[in-house]
């Protein structure tokens, strides 16, 4: 049985840093993975994941509710995200390349968008996808495809219940397929499986 | 049997392999005979498996705990809540200072209270051309009165007046001004006219009639009305305002008219109605000589000193932008869809102008007038943006776009430099 995160907090507060440890564990995918939705597209996930912990740790007798952690450390890693984006983001600017895109002109009007995309265009195009999404469903499409969190783990983290997150994530897919979802090439593909 | 529309909701679920056993086996059922559904499902686990590919290479890679719990903080104790029981049981054991710095915010409003009464009574009645101006009063006729924004107060007009940005100039009665704008701008304002001067390259004409004989500056000059605003880049004109329209006329150069919904370029002895609802602004060749007769009586009594020297008092036009970008994109006679404007992204996520886009065919004769809102530019997320142009626009005749991007100054600061403008055909 694993320990729960209310008795990992209170070891950690009576001074166990393993506890801790066993929570950063817990959660680092989650903590990464904000930061990088908020920040991370910039290279420095990991180095607001880390800050986040340590905030989270340096002010862990001020949780009121232990059993909440998740969704208290979730709060933490936004204002981590937000304060370092305030200090870097004249650095940010200047080291961020434009992002990739597919030029529709007229000199190259044959050859489509598909032969020309590449991984990073096609991050971009999810990325411009997954802006679209409504504000609330965002993070949880993050934390389930980047982190491959299961919806009880997003569910701690966000603090929804597991039935909340999973119509939420049943939604947003929905919609990405409306953005993403190319007809014509699964179609083709289909029939090529059929057809040997 | 299930139908289509029900399996649709449980196709994300299928995906996951949530549901119910039944609720799987609803699914499997319909989509081994629906070939609609059976494509669906494959299209959503296409793109779930696009999103898992996607941020694959983005997750996690090295285990975060070591790290972390390796140069753990000083853990901050919990709040003192022994002190503050203190406080409200022993209420009268507050220091000396303590009390002193309680009367702090009263003593604050207080002294802004006096400030105010101070400035109030204090500000000058008659503005003397200082660093704030940005122009002068060269001549006055009748009795003509203007209105300081600010402390709402009215007062006569009298010559070599600075010009404070948004004051309102009225004349009535057989009454006119002219003001000197910095940047060698000229402003007739005519009898019974009301207008604002927001700053030297910014009017709004209320009411009225004004002849404006523009400097070159690196900034368009614009006079707004009740139907539309008229944009200049170097030129002379006249604007009225009537009961319904607002006509403007230009003696010379090229002039920019344009209202809610179109725009036309104006030249040399052309004149437009311009109403609010139009949908398209029909110029006319026009006698200019009355407009000149009017400026010609009002220059009459016109104190050439004064006229002459106020460019030496007033300095330069401010603004040293090049505000203007202008692009051409050949088309070959196709049907545009949209056009797309890519620009450098910004330093930070402030606040951004929005620009007018003023698209024209290859005699400049307007095609579609859009909008790039200042919040899309402020993301310093998004570098670009496309804007859909109307189907039914005779596309065949139509061999080049001139496209002319031109910022609002009044909606934010001008940030945003444009790299390109392209265009998708159908």
């Amino acid at each position: 049985m694993h320990p729960g995160d209310a008795e990992l907090v209170a070891r950690s507060v009576s001074g166990d840093a393993e506890a801790f440890g066993v929570l950063v564990g817990r959660y680092q995918g989650a903590v990464f993975a904000t930061a990088y939705y908020y920040a991370g597209r910039y290279g420095a996930a990991e180095d607001i994941a880390q800050e986040s912990f340590w905030a989270a740790y340096r002010s862990l007798r001020q949780l009121n509710n232990p059993g909440e952690f998740g969704a208290w450390l979730k709060g933490i890693t936004t204002r981590t995200a937000a304060n370092w984006l305030r200090k870097n983001l004249s650095r940010v600017r200047s080291e961020v390349s434009l992002p990739p895109r597919v030029t529709l002109s007229f000199e190259d009007g044959g050859r489509g968008p598909e032969t020309e995309a590449t991984a990073a265009e096609e991050l971009e195009r999810v990325f411009r996808a997954v802006d679209a999404l409504p504000e609330r469903y965002r993070l949880p499409v993050i934390l389930r495809y980047m982190q491959e969190l299961s919806h009880e783990e997003i569910a701690r983290f966000t603090g929804e219940t597991p039935e909340e997150v999973r119509g939420v994530l049943h939604r947003a897919l929905a919609q990405l397929r409306e953005a993403l979802g190319d007809t014509q090439k699964v179609r083709e593909r289909t029939w090529r499986r059929a057809n040997g | 049997m299930a139908t289509c529309e029900r399996v649709k909701r449980l196709l994300p679920g299928r995906l996951d392999g949530d549901g119910t056993a039944a609720e799987r086996l609803v699914v499997d059922q319909h989509v081994s005979t629906c070939p609609d559904c059976a494509l669906e499902l494959e299209i959503m686990r296409a793109v779930a498996a696009s999103l898992y590919e996607t941020f694959a290479p983005e997750r996690l890679g090295r285990d975060l705990v070591a790290p972390v719990v390796g140069h753990l903080p000083r853990m901050e104790p919990s709040a003192p809540l022994h002190d503050l029981t203190e406080r409200v049981k022993h209420p009268r054991r507050r220091g000396l200072l303590s009390r002193c710095f309680s009367w702090v915010p009263v003593g604050a409003m207080m002294v802004m209270a006096v400030l105010v009464m101070v400035l109030w009574i204090a500000w000058p009645r008659t503005q003397p051309l200082g660093a704030t101006s940005v122009g002068m009063v060269v001549h006055r006729e009748g009795r003509a009165v203007q209105t300081n924004s600010v402390t709402l107060r009215s007062r006569s007009v009298r010559v070599r007046d600075g010009i404070v940005p948004g004051t309102v100039y009225e004349t009535s009665g057989g009454a006119a001004v002219m003001l000197a704008l910095k940047g060698a701008s000229e402003a007739r304002v005519f009898e019974g006219s009301r207008m604002r001067v927001n700053h030297d390259r910014s009017l709004h004409l209320e009411a009225g009639m004004v002849h404006l004989k523009v400097g070159k500056g690196q900034q368009y000059f614009r006079v707004g009305t009740r139907d539309g605003q008229i944009t200049v880049f170097g030129t002379e004109f006249g604007v009225e305002i009537l009961p319904e329209t607002t006509r403007v006329t230009v003696v010379h150069g090229e002039v920019q008219v344009e209202n809610r919904n179109t725009f036309t370029v104006l030249r040399d002895g052309e004149a437009t109605l311009l109403g609010r609802d139009f949908k398209e602004l029909i110029t006319f060749r026009t006698d200019v000589s009355p407009l000149m007769d009017l400026v010609a009586a009002l220059d009459a009594h016109l104190d050439k000193d004064i006229a002459l020297n106020s460019g030496g008092a007033l300095g330069t036009a401010t603004g040293t932008l090049r505000a203007e970008r202008v692009f051409v994109v050949e088309t070959h006679r196709q049907a545009v869809r949209a056009l797309h404007f890519r620009w450098k992204p910004g330093s930070a996520p402030l606040e951004r102008s929005g620009y007018d886009v003023y698209v024209s065919d290859n005699s400049l004769r307007p095609v579609f007038k859009g909008r790039i809102e200042g919040w899309m530019l402020s993301d310093i997320r998004s570098t670009s943006c496309s804007l859909a142009l109307p189907e039914d626009m005779g596309w065949s005749d139509i061999g080049l776009l001139h496209i002319m991007v031109l910022p609002d100054f009044a909606s934010g600061p001008l940030e945003t430099n444009f790299s390109e403008v392209y265009a998708t055909t159908y």
